[in-house]
């Protein structure tokens, strides 16, 4: 974030103007946790006298794109502030607040840059998983920001997705209150209702994420990937990821198809690893295996797409809407076949309308496939409305949203026109 | 206009058509069965039971319960340990225990659709044949229900490696006090409509509404498995051994201590595991996984043991041999029944660094109060259970119980620690959330009950306190349990 | 606390006798065995094995809740009504509860004190008082009242009277015409006073015949015999004996039971006072191991009857001695004729009763050419439950009904049992699902599989 210019004061908040995402943008740069609420308060007293504009949190801005486009590629940059989490880190500091090796948690600020805590933990034996941001991104986003969007990396598969890590936060809601605490940072605690999950791909729209506390994960004795040679289709790549994760003994930690290419990353004990590593290329033909600490990097590079379109479905029924997809002549395709996610972005979407993408399994029954678009997807004939229709809420999850909403919000300066249940994210 | 049990003569006669003969219970004896559930100090008798066999049969009972103005007390098996499953007084209670039907088990997909009566042991049985399994194993699971699992968040020995219930529920079935149905999550992987609404409904205790049909995530089961007993002269020993190996970042899928009371008690008990009488305390553990990976992380662990001073341990992968072990493990809360007439039983966790502080803190309080303290715990979860046995007949000792068990939590709640790792809040700890809370917490905890059940219908008066917080002090436990509050 | 740790005497009452009321007899704290109840500590671990629960998902149907109810009624929480009673009357006393309970609760004893004062305390009506009074008092104890009583069924069967009837009883009735065969004269032959060992004889053992077992399965009475003698055993039958009166004490009538433990202590002890008694009825076997605390309150009989429990034994237990297999394994032929896998089922009595569970099966796995196979559950009631499966017959059904699930499942064609009441109990059963499984008792499978020429 380079600042271009000193603003006014804001509410006693310090105002810059930054270029980000290829823009200049208003960010606000509380110091304290202290400042943070007094803006907040500033911004509801607008909103109340009609002078309200519209708000969101900022990281680094590196989810911004599909976490909240309508106002990141909105008409009126100049007109949303938003407010930095990262100026509440300490400067020269690293956000963090505590971490434990002999306990394996880390509690940091939501400011705090990924690749230093992931630096730090290292030092200790740790991981973080996620092992990288949503959709394989280069990292240089902040804890905060990687929480709020709620994606999940390449090692869910082993792991399980980002908000299972999750052990406790703190958060400034946009209500009356401080800020308030739930979970803790031990890895087992039932005390209390876990509020913390609904900030966890909450995009900010229930509060700013002040601290977070995770689980981590031991850095493996061993860590091979395997990659194997292109294949015709995505479809044939995706049976063949199949029957790895069907074979039994065989944990990936991560397992997916990129540009028709199967990656099978293995990591545990040594011997582990090879057994694992023999079995895996006894039915998978490999074009190369990696060995190293290096090679979650590597696969995470792989992984890396930008995807406009997400399909969640279920692994039994993955293959069927690879082939769906392919047989429209949509692809590349990024498939991870265990949390059953099909993705693709705008190349693959350049001819593609509704029914093509509802052809490509069971007519998007949205019991069996879940269609998302991600980021100001391009308009596609008739899907965003199609989608829309097929895909509603149910009217109680409609009612509780906004009652949360009102609850943690009350004066709605922190809503969005993407998150929860409207939008280009949420059809 | 009404008759019984605050329905009126019809609504009554509604309820029956609804759920059956069986499934409506209004007599004294069935009142009084239902008045507590493993958490036997307190008791309130509900003024009906309903015991309805699907999500259909429940959404229309709580129509007619609501229309007759009773709130509900969800509840499973009853074997919950914080009286979170029984009325602050009167209302209804609605039982799940003729829910019990696995809906579907998807081998390919790897989740199990359970109807939330469905006892957790079942479940694990049901998928046995297709090769998987449900990971959170709780003590009582051969009793407990997935419905009461989901509303505690239950844990067990190895939630140590795969996590609590939260980790585990891709879907959920919810009858709201309105009487409708609605389905959340399913086999997805992430949350579709916005909110992660599933994650504070787990955990949640009944009181935002009925869970009546779960989705789980099943696990493949591990290749090999091997269970280690591991054999101390001394506890804290024990102690500083299980924190060097989350400290090494050791990864066995459980890892359990329990002392030498617990030990005597349970080899007195009809689950004798042959636990040797001459230690001071046993780790169990177990390890799973690949074959060279239970090799591997086996040696290291028996290594840590040894620096540590076991002076003897044993290694089997035979099932019949673990199933017997951990028999006496899952037993062993049960058996104190057996040397103590009436149980205090702590449930803190504390970062797993200070494992063996906190267990002399536990130590020297009782000790210094001449009370028995027995110690069984989920050591690789940092999860203790002191559990203090006294006479509740006896006025003095029950007070030297409660200064005790002050002394415990206050040391835990210093050392950054919890007051519930897996029992729940319920009635219980429900003054205890205050040693952990503020009241802003506490504050957004009751809007979040807003969200869901804005006219306090489900389980009214649980886990939130009640009065504000700097009333409260201690609590004293109950000095008799004469008294019922219906 | 008052108690030393680690006792195996569980209360301060544990010494306390079953059967003997204390305090007044009419007051509510003597009802129930409010000591006992106490050791309950209400963790729920029982609820799934309890039939009842299962049945009916109702927690007062439980284990847990029973002792709750009792509980209650002690502490003068709660009126013994005739839902009280229907509570405890709806109890199979299969005590799978305590196989699983970690406090160790004594459930079975406690529900036989409790129905004993229920007795005491509630009359039953006149028509159920003498028909109790008729069959605990006349036909059970009394070897000419059983065969009185199998000559009516035997007449009933041949003339068809039971079709006749059976319509008018309603349910009750529809049990009635699956009662058993009444087996043809051979078959129910007493066995003689001593039945030699063959080849070198090792030692002797006293059998229990038992009430029924002789009119309705004499064939395992002399299955047990043979195959006993064929290890080398003499084997001594009591010949007047009739009934041990496990029946009695199951169903609250407490002073009969005592008067029948006395009889059989007498007669069996004229016979021979050292020698083992091997019983091949799971319910008379779990009853007589605890004479000695049915007769604690008795000076006379204390001791002896606490030897005399001492002495019992399993037939099961008795043949899976190593100094028996060492005889049996090799008469061991796989001539038995016994198509497809088998499957045991164990009588709760054996198994939560007695515990044991491995003999039988390991006794099956020695037979050559037998495959067995677990049934699910194996170790759940099958509603026999002594004379449940007469008084509450349509309950009795519905908790076999799983049971015949998992059997079917299971697909074994042959289900090997060892007490009288579950015999008849699958028999009826297979015959109602119409199964080609045949029922039969361990004794009459190892009898079949002894070599021609032993």
């Amino acid at each position: 974030m380079s600042p271009q210019g000193e603003g006014a004061l804001l509410h006693g908040v310090e105002q810059a103007t930054v270029e980000l995402g290829g823009q200049s943008r208003r960010v606000a740069q509380p110091r304290s946790e202290d400042e943070l609420r007094g803006l907040l308060t500033h911004l509801k007293e607008a909103k109340r006298r009609g002078e309200g504009q519209p708000v969101a949190f900022l990281g680094r801005g590196s989810s911004m794109e599909w976490c909240c486009p309508s106002l990141w590629n909105g008409a009126e940059p100049d007109r949303a502030l938003w407010i930095s989490m990262e100026s509440l880190v300490e400067s020269g500091g690293t956000g963090i607040i505590e971490y434990v090796p002999g306990d394996g948690t880390l509690t940091a600020q939501a400011g705090a840059r990924m690749e230093t805590l992931r630096a730090a933990v290292h030092e200790g034996g740790h991981r973080i998983t996620p092992a990288g941001s949503a959709h394989g991104q280069s990292e240089g986003g902040t804890l905060g920001g990687l929480l709020a969007s709620g994606g999940s990396s390449i090692d869910r598969c082993r792991f399980g997705p980002t908000r299972h890590h999750v052990l406790g936060m703190r958060v400034q809601e946009a209500t009356d209150r401080g800020p308030i605490k739930t979970g803790g940072r031990l890895v087992k605690n039932v005390t209390g209702f876990d509020l913390h999950r609904l900030h966890v791909g909450g995009r900010g729209t229930l509060g700013a994420i002040l601290e977070a506390s995770l689980r981590l994960v031991p850095v493996p004795e061993a860590e091979v990937l395997v990659i194997s040679k292109p294949f015709a289709s995505t479809a044939e790549a995706t049976v063949a990821a199949l029957e790895v994760r069907a074979q039994p003994g065989i944990q990936p930690r991560a397992l997916f198809v990129a540009r028709r290419v199967v990656h099978v990353l293995l990591a545990g004990r040594e011997r582990q690893v090879e057994e694992e590593l023999s079995r895996t290329t006894a039915g998978l033909d490999a074009d190369s295996v990696e060995r190293g600490p290096h090679v979650e990097g590597q696969a995470l590079k792989a992984a890396h797409r930008r995807s406009v379109v997400t399909i969640a479905t279920a692994p039994s029924k993955v293959k069927g809407v690879v082939q769906g997809l392919e047989a429209a002549g949509i692809g590349p395709l990024y498939v991870e076949p265990d949390a059953a996610l099909v993705e693709f972005d705008e190349e693959a979407l350049s001819s593609v309308n509704a029914d093509q993408i509802a052809a490509a399994h069971g007519g998007l029954d949205p019991r069996h496939a879940f269609v998302t678009l991600l980021r100001a997807a391009p308009p596609i004939n008739g899907l965003r409305s199609a989608l829309a229709e097929r895909q509603s809420p149910p009217a109680a999850v409609r009612v509780w949203t906004e009652r949360l909403r009102s609850n943690c919000d009350p004066d709605g300066i922190l809503e969005s026109a993407d998150f929860p249940l409207r939008g280009a994210s949420n059809p | 206009m009404a008759t019984m049990a605050g329905l009126s003569r019809s609504q009554l006669k509604e309820l029956t058509r609804i759920v059956g003969d069986r499934g409506v219970r209004t007599d004294a004896g069935a009142k009084s069965a239902y008045e507590s559930d493993g958490f036997m100090l307190e008791r309130a008798a509900p003024s009906v039971v309903v015991l309805p066999r699907s999500t259909q049969e429940a959404a229309q009972a709580v129509r007619v319960l609501r229309d007759a103005g009773l709130v509900i007390v969800p509840r499973g098996a009853g074997t919950g340990l914080s009286g979170g499953a029984r009325p602050i007084a009167g209302g209804a209670v609605l039982g799940t225990a003729r829910m019990r039907e696995v809906l579907e088990v998807n081998e390919v997909d790897r989740y199990a659709r359970v109807q939330a009566g469905v006892v957790n042991v079942h479940l694990s049985n049901a998928c046995d044949s297709a090769g998987l399994f449900y990971a959170p194993d709780p003590s009582s699971q051969t009793a407990c229900t997935i419905g009461g699992n989901v509303g505690n968040n239950s844990g067990g020995p190895h939630g140590f490696r795969y996590g609590s219930t939260t980790r585990h529920v891709l879907g959920l079935t919810l009858v709201d006090a309105d009487g409708e149905i609605t389905e959340l999550g399913g086999a997805f992987p992430d949350p579709c409509h916005g909110y992660d609404l599933i994650g504070p409904l787990v955990g949640s205790e009944g009181m935002l509404g009925l869970v009546t049909e779960v989705t789980v995530k099943l696990l493949p089961q591990p290749e090999t498995v091997e269970t280690l007993l591991c054999l101390f002269e001394d506890l804290d020993a024990c102690c500083d051994a299980v924190s060097e190996m989350i400290a090494r970042r050791l990864e066995p899928s459980a890892i359990e201590i329990l002392d030498r009371l617990t030990i005597e008690a349970v080899e007195a008990s009809v689950l004798r595991a042959g636990y040797p009488a001459n230690a001071e305390a046993v780790m169990l553990i177990e390890v799973d996984g690949g074959a060279h990976e239970v090799a591997a992380t086996s040696e290291d662990i028996l290594q840590v043991a040894k620096e540590f001073g076991a002076f003897d341990s044993r290694r089997t992968s035979d099932p019949k041999e673990r199933k017997k072990l951990w028999a006496g493990r899952k037993g062993a809360f049960g058996a104190m029944g057996r040397i103590a007439p009436d149980l205090y039983v702590a449930d803190v966790v504390v970062p797993r660094t200070r494992l063996r502080e906190i267990v002399q803190v536990a130590a020297e309080a009782c000790t210094a109060r001449g009370l028995r303290l027995a110690n069984v715990f989920h050591a690789g979860d940092g999860n203790l259970h002191p559990n203090i046995s006294y006479d509740r007949r006896d006025k003095e000792e029950v007070s030297r119980v409660v200064e005790a068990g002050a002394i415990i939590m206050q040391a835990c709640v210093d050392a950054g620690g919890s007051l519930t790792g897996e029992h729940g809040v319920g009635l219980e700890k429900q003054d205890e959330m205050c040693m952990l809370f503020s009241n802003d917490d506490l504050g957004a905890m009751k809007s979040l009950k807003a969200v869901f059940d804005p006219a306090e219908f489900w389980n009214p008066g649980k886990m939130i306190p009640v009065r504000g917080c700097r009333e409260i002090h201690t609590k004293p436990l109950p000095i008799d349990q004469g008294e019922v509050v219906s | 606390m008052s108690q030393a740790p680690n006792t195996d005497t569980k209360t301060p009452c544990a010494d306390a006798p079953v059967g003997h009321h204390r305090g007044h007899p009419t007051s509510k704290e003597s009802l129930v065995d409010h000591a006992r109840s106490l050791d309950c500590i209400h963790c729920g671990l029982c609820l799934t094995t309890c039939p009842t629960y299962q049945l009916t998902g109702s927690e007062t149907s439980s284990p847990r809740g029973r002792i709750h109810l009792m509980r209650a009624v002690a502490e003068d929480r709660l009126e013994p009504d005739a839902g009280f009673r229907e509570e405890m009357d709806f109890c199979l006393v299969c005590r799978h509860c305590e196989s699983v309970c970690p406090a160790g609760v004594e459930f079975g004893a406690m529900m036989e004190f409790t129905r004993s004062s229920l007795m005491e305390r509630q009359k039953p009506g006149p028509f159920a008082r003498i028909a109790r009074w008729v069959g605990f008092r006349r036909i059970l104890p009394s070897r000419f009242g059983l065969k009185a009583a199998v000559l009516g069924l035997n007449l009933g069967q041949r003339l068809g009277a039971i079709r006749l009837v059976a319509p008018l009883m309603g349910l009750r009735g529809s049990v009635m015409r699956h009662l058993p065969k009444v087996p043809p004269r051979a078959e129910r032959k007493p066995l003689p006073a001593l039945t030699p060992a063959k080849g070198e004889k090792r030692d002797r053992v006293l059998v229990l015949e038992g009430c029924v077992m002789p009119e309705l399965f004499g064939r395992v009475n002399h299955a047990v015999a043979d195959t006993l003698s064929a290890t080398g055993l003499d084997v001594l039958a009591v010949p007047k004996h009739v009934c041990c009166g496990a029946l009695h004490a199951h169903n609250g009538e407490m002073q009969a039971a005592e008067g029948l433990a006395r009889k059989t202590i007498d007669m069996f002890d004229a016979v021979d006072a050292s020698a083992r008694v091997v019983i091949d009825s799971a319910g008379c076997g779990a009853h007589m191991r605890e004479y000695g605390r049915l007769l604690a309150n008795d000076p006379k009989y204390k001791e002896r009857a606490a030897a005399f429990g001492d002495r019992v034994v399993d037939y099961s237990e008795e043949l899976n001695r190593p100094e028996a297999r060492e005889r049996l394994d090799p008469l061991l032929t796989g001539d038995h004729g016994i198509q497809g896998t088998v499957t045991w089922d164990d009588p709760c009595h054996l198994c939560h009763g007695q515990g044991i569970t491995d003999q039988p099966r390991e006794l099956l796995d020695a037979v050559p050419g037998l495959e067995r196979k677990e049934m699910t559950a194996a170790n759940s009631c099958c509603g026999s439950a002594g004379i449940y499966s007469v008084l509450r017959p349509k309950d009795s059904l519905d908790v076999l009904a799983p049971k015949l699930e998992h059997l079917k499942d299971c697909g074994a064609k042959t289900l090997v049992t060892a007490n009288p009441g579950c015999h008849q109990q699958w028999q009826v059963g297979v015959s109602r699902e119409k199964l080609d499984t045949d029922v039969l008792h361990l004794a009459e499978v190892i009898q079949r599989s002894l070599r021609a020429d032993s």
